[in-house]
């Protein structure tokens, strides 16, 4: 059996390192789950990585008309796992043991011991695989943000990692395009609309995008804003991967198209604003919670 | 057996970051046991299962961590008929099957009692998930994790497969190959290095 090493990815100039620790043989974890059971076994990584890709992407809305303003900054974000997250209902694969559906089954952040059904009357068992034993989803991300056009500023995330044995090329690309609203109306507080999409490709494993409209609020108040947002997320998640049957040497690809479960999403936050650094953290309140935290350098936002 | 090229998931726990973890895999392979079956009526026949194919599969996992459980998920009575062409043709219209299990102390478990099977098929594969006995399959398990665990008595090289039986109607002839086919999931514990 082929051997897979761990590639540890981390924080690259603020995104992800790359390295390969020891050689780990964990192919085997979900060689049960070809089907719907993997699907539902995946989806809570769906929810978290996009939950996470969604966050941190503003923390101040105001732009001005005109004029040059640059933010360039290192965003972290946090997908806490909920305890809901760690479980699902699957029912049993394969001809071998009677289809029995099956409570409490760990997810991909559940619990590492896997979850045995025993028949009473024959001792045969079937096993469910384990999780990961997860609590929490971490991310950093490198952000600049660019404006301003007529109220309208753009906002890039971008990293990669050249390609790395056994799994490809990593890389994230995202944009993000906000239009000042409070131009418009007359508000106490600054307000604009925005969208953001990204996508992040983890060699030929992993290919996610998501996409998030929001409405944006801040208000300063001397070195302090005070930032919040109204936000519909949109994603999706490929997985995809080999199965080798070593009695007939076939092999084939086992894929799930995952649909992150995050809709709505309410953002507070508030920042420090200490001349051009910026210090900032926000939660995010939606089906995938998350914390987020950034710290950079801007010149001039309000 | 089958193998997986699988580290999507790992994703999750790289993105988790730090700290080892432990992990628990469960591969799983089959091995059988055969029996080349041609008698008029009454017959039994050996099914063994030499040890080493077992230790050889559970080497073909190529897993680093720790065994810590043997289970058995399923068994099947795979049965092809007229499979030895130099001997008449099967006339049976059916079997009457018991199959044993022998323990390391020579002491036979039932696996299947009595076990009914039209033979009206050129192949087929009986899935004897309801007609199997627990302390038989109690007794398998008990023989594989031995095995597993490299702790098999000396001198034994086989798991003892019996298979017994009678065609229907009586006194016709049986000509099969009888394969008794063992779904074996091994549960291993696995550290997964973190950052």
């Amino acid at each position: 059996m082929q051997k897979i090493k761990i590639v540890s990815l981390f924080c690259l100039f603020g995104w992800f390192v790359s390295f390969s620790s020891n050689a780990q043989n964990v192919e085997e974890l979900v060689s049960k789950y070809t089907s719907e059971n993997g699907q539902k076994y995946m989806q809570p990584f769906a929810d978290a990585f996009s939950a996470n890709l969604n966050s941190g992407l503003f923390h101040n809305a105001g732009i001005n008309k005109l004029g040059f303003q640059i933010y360039l900054g290192i965003e972290t974000q946090l997908a806490v796992i909920p305890s809901s997250q760690k479980f699902m209902t699957a029912t049993t694969e394969g001809d071998y043991f009677p289809s029995t559906r099956v409570e409490n089954v760990p997810t991909v952040f559940g619990p590492s011991e896997g979850k045995r059904i025993e028949d009473p009357n024959t001792g045969l068992v079937y096993v469910f695989p384990g999780g990961l034993d997860i609590n929490y989803v971490p991310m950093i991300t490198p952000q600049l943000t660019v404006g301003s056009v007529y109220g309208t500023d753009l906002t890039i995330r971008f990293a990669g990692t050249k390609k790395i044995e056994d799994v490809g090329d990593i890389s994230l690309f995202g944009w993000g395009l906000r239009h000042s609203i409070d131009q418009y109306l007359p508000l106490p507080f600054s307000s604009a609309i925005g969208f953001y999409n990204q996508r992040f490709k983890f060699g030929d494993y992993l290919d996610a995008s998501s996409s998030i409209i929001s409405l944006q609020g801040s208000f300063s108040i001397q070195v302090i804003t005070l930032y919040g947002g109204l936000g519909y997320e949109m994603g999706s998640m490929k997985i995809s991967y080999e199965y080798e049957n070593l009695e007939n040497g076939q092999t084939e690809e086992i894929r799930f198209d995952l649909t992150p479960g995050n809709t709505i999403r309410l953002t507070t936050g508030f920042g420090f604003n200490l001349g051009p650094v910026n210090l900032h953290a926000e939660y995010n309140l939606a089906k995938q919670s998350t914390i987020s935290a950034g710290l950079g350098i801007g010149f001039g936002y309000k | 057996m089958k193998k997986i090229n699988f580290i999507i998931v790992i994703t999750a726990l790289l993105l988790a970051g730090c700290g080892d973890k432990d992990v628990f895999l469960y591969p799983s392979f089959t091995e059988s046991g055969t029996a080349f079956v041609y008698h008029e009526g009454e017959f039994a026949e050996s099914a063994d299962i030499d040890v080493r194919e077992i230790q050889d599969a559970i080497r073909d996992l190529e897993t680093d961590g720790e065994i810590t459980d043997v289970m058995v998920e399923g068994i099947f009575l795979d049965v092809a008929l007229n499979a030895t062409p130099e001997q008449p043709a099967n006339t049976a219209a059916g079997v009457v099957s018991t199959i044993y299990i022998t323990g390391w102390d020579n002491t036979e478990y039932i696996l299947v009692e009595n076990l009914e099977i039209n033979l009206n098929a050129a192949t087929q594969s009986v899935n004897l998930n309801q007609h199997l006995k627990k302390p038989g399959v109690d007794q398998l398990r008990s023989i594989l994790k031995a095995i597993a665990y490299n702790s098999v008595p000396q001198g034994k090289n086989q798991i003892g497969i019996r298979i017994e039986g009678n065609t229907i109607p009586n006194s016709t002839f049986i000509n099969a190959k009888m394969d008794v086919r063992i779904k074996v999931v091994i549960e291993y514990k696995d550290e997964v290095k973190g950052l």
